[in-house]
């Protein structure tokens, strides 16, 4: 399906003018922001989209697989913007927060991007090297009525906030594509 | 454009319609009302498939149950639709389609208040308001421009999302005037029913306390943004009150809170992650304030007060989740709330205490390796 679905994309955002799209190696380790490192797995498309602050990875194509980064969240920042909405509107981060305050965070984030009923569970704590990081699951419905599921992948450093986040319809394409995310941030190195 | 020429032609031509739908009622599709049918009948499909649809038999009988009480035999008429979206609002369609979303029944105190609700929006449906707005229009161009909308909106799986419910609601929006007809109505049908007729008035004290307390509001919530200013309903409501003579007026709260309970939970969640903590504490403080004892009620203020994270919310917040505690029906997350203040608080004993108590509590709580790995921080 990988096959075909990125020139399919890559077509459309061509014609659409307003996207930029680079492919991603599946065997090179890519810096994704902050000093985190990720090794890919499989080849991926990585899109920006005009008015979307973060660039974010697929392989079958936008709302089909989605694994975003949001890198070096500073306290007082949003972990990501969304037009029309001051990042008060959106919530902040603040150091002080605790894994379960991000989670919270992420949720309301995702509402505040028009998602409809998002719910997280299953907040828990993982290792990556020396650091100390935490893994939680989310459902929620897309604006046109799309059940979707998701995984995050958090890390408090420094003060700051780096949360990995895929998205996919809970029809096949999250369990389709878990594995390969559970991998991709199994890979996670820190500098 | 055929089908728009014939309703344009049709709208020239019709007779006013002053009556309300008889029971079974469907207008011929050549016509104005046939059209407005049909682009209701678009609407309802896509609220009928909606992932948000709530399918509970029981609450949907009771829903409907009050719905019927007030409609009489244009009950069979009237289909209900309650939808999981954490807002006050409900509309009605031109075809007898009711939308109820949960925000709404998290919001209302008693039978009373959904039947004012329920009522107004009956009212439109009985009074044909959908049918007059359309002849009020008073060009071509703004005719097809609201059938251009009822059909772009009908096309695009309108249930999905608070903004397509919301242009679902606006398609077949109303005149102040149709609202305050609506009220009027509503107030009729309520009380003839023997509601109690304070509790209408009381409806917009509530929604103008919580939509006062949000800095970040964008305006006037859905269901409220043709309608009259609130201040005006919560004047003329409490003067319709004052003018009904004394007789023992019925509430029913506690078989409205029977029906609602075992949704609170889910409902409360949904209000919590719609992530605007102002309104939800002056909601919370409010049914807190009003109900019995309720452990989920004062668990999700405590969780409002920790994300307000205004002056003063750490206590706050620490006393809702005892209150939530000290109740038959505590939630074991009312420890876990504990145990994150006390661990933010630099408390170390407090919070493995209340971690300690959490886990007792729900040994099979799915962030039981997380909870373990505060102790063991805590500890450590």
């Amino acid at each position: 399906m990988r096959r075909f679905a990125i020139p399919t994309l890559m077509s459309f955002l061509l014609l659409a003018g307003c996207v930029s799209v680079t492919g991603i190696d599946a065997a090179k380790p890519v810096m994704v922001g902050d000093g985190i490192t990720v090794n890919p797995q499989v080849a991926w498309a990585s899109v920006s989209l005009p008015n979307v602050s973060d660039v974010f990875w697929t392989i079958d194509g936008i709302g089909l697989d989605e694994l975003h980064f949001y890198t070096g969240i500073a306290p007082g920042q949003p972990l990501m913007k969304i037009p029309g909405k001051t990042a008060a509107e959106i919530g902040t981060y603040a150091a002080t927060m605790l894994p379960n305050d991000v989670m919270d965070l992420l949720a309301s984030s995702l509402e505040k991007e028009n998602y409809q009923t998002v719910h997280s569970s299953g907040l828990t704590p993982v290792t990556i090297g020396s650091h100390a990081a935490f893994r939680f699951n989310l459902t929620f419905s897309t604006p046109s009525g799309l059940e979707m599921q998701g995984t995050a992948l958090a890390i408090q450093q420094n003060g700051k906030l780096d949360v990995i986040l895929f998205l996919a319809p809970r029809e096949y394409y999250f369990a389709h594509c878990q594995p390969i995310v559970d991998k991709i941030f199994a890979s996670v190195q820190i500098a | 454009m055929a089908a728009v020429a014939a309703l344009l032609l049709a709208a020239n031509t019709a007779q006013a319609l002053e009556d309300a739908p008889a029971v079974g009622y469907r207008p011929d599709p050549s016509t104005i009302e046939g059209g407005l049918w049909m682009a209701g009948d678009k609407a309802e499909q896509a609220v009928k498939t909606s992932p948000q649809l709530v399918h509970d038999a029981a609450l949907n009988a009771y829903v409907r149950s009050v719905v019927c009480k007030l409609a009489g035999d244009q009950c069979a008429s009237i289909r209900v639709y309650i939808v999981e979206v954490p807002r006050f609002n409900a509309y009605m369609m031109p075809n007898g389609a009711m939308v109820v979303w949960t925000g709404l029944l998290l919001r209302v105190q008693n039978e009373a208040q959904l039947a004012f609700i329920l009522g107004h929006e009956l009212t439109h449906y009985l009074h044909r308001h959908a049918l007059d707005s359309m002849r009020r229009a008073e060009t071509t161009s703004s005719l097809l421009t609201l059938f251009s909308v009822a059909a772009a909106g009908a096309g695009v799986g309108i249930v999905g999302s608070v903004a397509n419910l919301a242009a679902a609601g606006m398609l077949f929006a109303h005149t102040r005037d149709q609202e305050r007809d609506a009220d009027s109505g509503g107030f009729d049908l309520a009380t003839a029913n023997n509601y109690d007729p304070r509790q209408a008035a009381s409806i917009w004290q509530f929604v103008m306390d919580e939509s006062h307390a949000n800095p970040h509001a964008e305006g006037r919530d859905f269901f409220t943004a043709n309608h009259p200013t609130d201040a005006e309903r919560l004047a003329t409501l409490t003067q319709k009150a004052d003018g009904m003579a004394a007789q023992s007026w019925v509430t029913n709260e506690a078989a409205f809170h029977s029906q609602t309970k075992p949704f609170l939970d889910r409902w409360l969640e949904d209000e919590f992650n719609r992530g605007e903590p102002e309104e939800s504490v002056a909601m919370l403080e409010r049914l807190v304030a009003a109900n019995p004892p309720s452990g989920p009620l004062s668990y999700y203020l405590g969780e409002a007060y920790r994300r307000r994270n205004a002056a003063g919310d750490i206590d706050r917040a620490s006393n809702a989740y005892k209150a939530a505690i000290a109740t038959s029906d505590r939630p074991a997350a009312a420890y876990r709330g504990l145990g994150l203040l006390a661990m933010k608080g630099g408390d170390k004993q407090s919070a493995c205490d209340s971690f300690t108590q959490y886990l007792a509590t729900a040994p099979e709580a799915d962030d039981r390796a997380m909870i373990q790995y505060y102790l063991t921080q805590l500890q450590g």
